[in-house]
């Protein structure tokens, strides 16, 4: 079995227009592990980009602007699959991801599970735990029916890690979600309450509530 | 039956040994029980407590306090203790130059040296620039992403970056080019613009090594010899960190200020020592040592050190209704520690360890005090209260009914507020002694040291093994084993460190590692059980010398701790003294020991044949050898 292998292979430095062009994939796939001029990297592929970023600095070398470990190193790479439910805005998955990113772990959208669809109810957390069977981590993520949720492949299904509601930012919850995700990964504690500063909305809606309760407004 | 109460008030726990003595031979015991004390040791606030104690032991066995016929209390040298701690050092920046903490993720890799300008005038700036952009909250990372990519597109150096959310690996992992960036920045606001900087990120798993370094420092911003004198502290306080930014303004310095800590007074009986309280713990009980035995101490006024001292003595007179010049301090343990403090005048809420010194005081009270307690408890449950005997001598009493002990017998009595050794021998009176400072100082030390701010979790560290939640269904304990559970845990508790109490987790706050908890929590063992339990031990042991002591039970409530009679065991291995936890009636473990002895002590007077000669004696004072 040859090892599959990436490696930059452009020249150290571009001219500075070529950043411009964004290009998506800089890796080239199934290289000669012998033709490579780096060091041989070993490990899975979440270790392999990590060292590459770190080498390619080292080397004067260039990464593409999208995040490198976040793209597909080979189909079924260890990361967290996230499924997003039809009825989200499909930006869910770009929020998750984000704080998967900020993490530091793999993340990568997983297709919504038949069966899971059919369930009443739980079809969220029966879509977030069919995610986690599939990941090779064990994590999965769901997002849909106003809700985000996070679910590890040991669990028993109809008991998510963590839950929570989009109140007020959406991306926000998402981005906990994602973030959650990848301390779940890395045995880190979770957080649970949300950051209170870039929920403007769900403040003045609190406040709102509270003078309405208060029978001010 | 005639049914008789023991009652032990000690500084956190009421005992209570309930026996009916009316039997021939030896008094049967029916019950016992403990609360916490109410109040101060020795103070009418006690009585809640006593009553709620006696209430529990006579429930056990269907009765009331009522049907008591007496309840004794321990004739107390009701050793009063308190303790204090004040930090010596204090790092302050004035001006901001040091940006240095520990963010869970700061972004992307290596050294940047520039100017610091604001992410809003990267469009303004000239194409050779050397610049570490200053990213506020307002800034999305996309955003910022874009922004800076274009400068770098345009020519401009952008070397690194502080960031005011927690976007630093976002923002990173969308630029052309590793640079690094520190995150997590609270008040970017006081971040000065237009001033060189330096920001390194170190990669994962290792921690800054240039902005650590004074020299590296010096190099970095050409700095004369006599200015990188100035920046050690900041070298120091970046040492061990993922990730740094140090920032030059013109005025800038970060200093370690030592607070003027002060100097206490030792009085003793011959000599009168000053020991300077920034010398260290060590020095402060070498010289007690020296002046024993100890009649008073006094702190510097205007001085932290006499700050201390004097709200001790304020405390003591309240409680024992004595004038403040009447309040003698007859024992002092100092502790060194490091405390972690906030900087003052940080941006990034940083943490310095700073010296501390922490000091456990203790004064003796008089007979007077148990009197008026013995006097309100036989008011309270209408039921006669008297003073039962000296609570050294009932601590041996009591400690002797563990299994397998015979005279020559030391008890080391391990409290809350205070350590207390007596030692009996055939033929000679009872030698004890108190010491400040037990169980609470521990605590007092854990919850500084470790910088928890709540002394329930420090109480909690203190007393219970950790664990770590490795995943949702096991743990690892303290020695590497691991445990399984059927149902999965609590996800709030999952990757923390908890205490375990009885099967139940429970989460420690703290981002330290499991192993720094526990050091901690063991040396703050050492220097305050160990240490005190060598004093004590040295002070009654025939000629001072802890070798001629053959046999040493360990009663209180701190004999109760998991891991404290091994580390006693262990220790006093070394000098051929056998130790070993006492086990009080055979069934009690090392608690109730004063409790059970005021029984024992009441029931061989009332037969009138003392089997033990055990005789009232005034208590020794800290460090005397008593003769």
């Amino acid at each position: 079995m040859p090892v599959v292998f990436q490696c930059e292979v452009r020249p150290p430095r571009l001219p500075a227009q070529a950043w411009g062009e964004r290009t998506r994939s800089p890796w080239k796939w199934g290289q000669d592990p012998a033709e490579c001029q780096h060091s041989p990297w070993r490990g899975d592929g979440r270790q392999r980009s990590r060292v590459a970023k770190c080498h390619f600095a080292l080397h004067g070398g260039t990464l593409d602007a999208e995040p490198v470990y976040q793209s597909e190193s080979f189909p079924e790479s260890p990361a967290i699959h996230v499924a997003v439910l039809p009825d989200v805005d499909s930006a869910a998955f770009r929020w998750i991801r984000v704080g998967a990113e900020e993490e530091g772990v793999p993340c990568r959208e997983a297709p919504v599970q038949a069966e899971s669809r059919v369930f009443g109810g739980s079809d969220l957390v029966a879509a977030a735990y069919a995610a986690a069977q599939q990941s090779r981590l064990g994590v999965g993520v769901a997002a849909g029916r106003g809700r985000v949720v996070l679910h590890e492949a040991h669990m028993p299904a109809e008991r998510p890690v963590w839950e929570s509601a989009f109140a007020g930012d959406f991306r926000h919850v998402c981005r906990l979600g994602g973030c959650n995700a990848g301390r779940l990964v890395k045995r880190m504690p979770l957080r649970f309450e949300q950051e209170s500063t870039l929920d403007l909305a769900a403040i003045v809606a609190g406040i709102v509530r509270s003078l309405q309760g208060r029978g001010i407004v | 039956m005639r049914l008789i109460a023991g009652i032990d008030v000690g500084n956190a726990t009421t005992e209570v040994a309930l026996a009916d003595v009316s039997t021939p031979s030896a008094p049967r015991f029916l019950a016992s029980s403990t609360v916490p004390t109410t109040g101060i040791k020795g103070t009418v606030r006690n009585i809640p407590g006593i009553v709620d104690a006696l209430r529990r032991a006579t429930a056990a066995v269907g009765l009331t306090p009522r049907d008591l016929s007496l309840v004794l209390l321990n004739e107390a040298t009701p050793v009063i203790g308190d303790i204090a701690m004040e930090t010596i050092t204090e790092t302050l920046v004035t001006e901001s130059t040091m940006i240095g903490h520990n963010p869970a993720s700061p972004g992307g890799l290596g050294l940047g040296v520039g100017r610091t300008m604001h992410i809003r005038d990267l469009v303004s700036a000239k194409r050779t620039d050397k610049v570490i952009v200053v990213v506020t909250r307002d800034y999305d990372f996309e955003i910022v992403a874009n922004i800076v990519g274009r400068a770098l597109e345009a020519g401009v150096d952008v070397q690194g970056g502080i960031v005011q959310a927690d976007d630093g690996v976002l923002i990173a992992n969308r630029l052309p080019k590793t640079i690094p960036f520190v995150d997590e920045v609270a008040y970017i606001d006081r971040v000065p613009l237009n001033m060189p900087a330096a920001v390194e990120v170190a990669p994962q798993g290792q921690a800054v090594r240039q902005l650590a370094n004074p020299y590296g420092i010096a190099s970095l911003f050409g700095l004369t010899p006599q200015e990188t004198a100035l920046v050690i502290p900041i070298a120091k306080a970046l040492i061990g960190l993922r990730s740094a930014v140090v920032i030059r303004t013109p005025s800038g310095e970060v200093k370690t200020r030592r607070i003027p800590a002060g100097s206490l007074t030792l009085t003793g009986e011959r000599q009168t020592l000053t020991a300077k309280l920034d010398g260290g713990a060590d020095e402060i009980m070498d010289l007690i040592a020296q002046v024993a035995p100890l009649q008073d101490v006094q702190g510097e006024p205007g001085t932290n050190v006499g700050g201390m001292i004097g709200r001790i003595r304020q405390t003591m007179s309240e409680v024992t209704e004595k004038p403040i010049e009447g309040i003698k301090i007859r024992d002092v343990l100092a502790v060194d520690c490091q405390v972690p403090q906030r900087v003052a005048g940080g941006v990034a809420q940083e943490f310095s360890l700073e010296n501390a010194v922490g000091l456990a005081a203790m004064v003796n009270a008089d007979r007077l005090l148990m009197e008026r307690v013995a006097k309100a408890v036989s008011e309270e449950i209408r039921v006669p209260a008297e003073l039962g005997g000296v609570e050294a001598n009932m601590a041996i009493l009591g400690a002797l009914t563990t299994p397998g002990t015979d005279l020559p017998l030391a008890v080391l009595d391990l409290g809350a507020g205070s350590t207390d050794a007596a030692l009996l021998r055939h033929g000679e009176p009872v030698r004890s002694t108190h010491l400040a400072g037990a169980g609470h100082m521990v605590t007092l030390l854990i919850n500084s040291e470790l910088g928890l701010g709540d002394i329930e979790v420090a109480e909690q560290v203190k007393r219970f093994p950790l664990a770590k939640v490795e995943s949702l269904f096991h743990i690892r304990h303290e020695d590497n084993t691991v445990r399984f559970f059927q149902e999965p845990l609590d996800a709030h508790l999952f990757g923390k460190v908890v205490s375990i109490d009885a099967g139940r987790l429970l989460a420690i706050p703290t981002p330290h590692t499991m192993e720094r908890i526990r050091q901690v929590r063991q040396e703050a063992k050492q220097k305050v059980f160990v240490r005190n339990s060598m004093r004590a031990l040295s002070a009654i042991a025939p000629a001072g010398n802890l070798r001629l002591i053959d046999f040493v039970v360990i009663v209180g409530g701190s004999g109760l701790d998991f891991e404290l009679p091994q580390m006693l065991i262990r220790h006093m291995a070394s000098y051929g003294v056998v130790v070993g936890s006492a086990n009080v009636r055979g069934t009690e473990g090392p608690v109730n020991a004063v409790a059970t002895g005021l029984v024992l002590h009441y029931f061989e007077g009332q037969r009138g044949a003392g089997g033990v000669p055990v005789r009232s004696q005034a208590p020794a004072a800290a460090g005397a050898g008593m003769g």
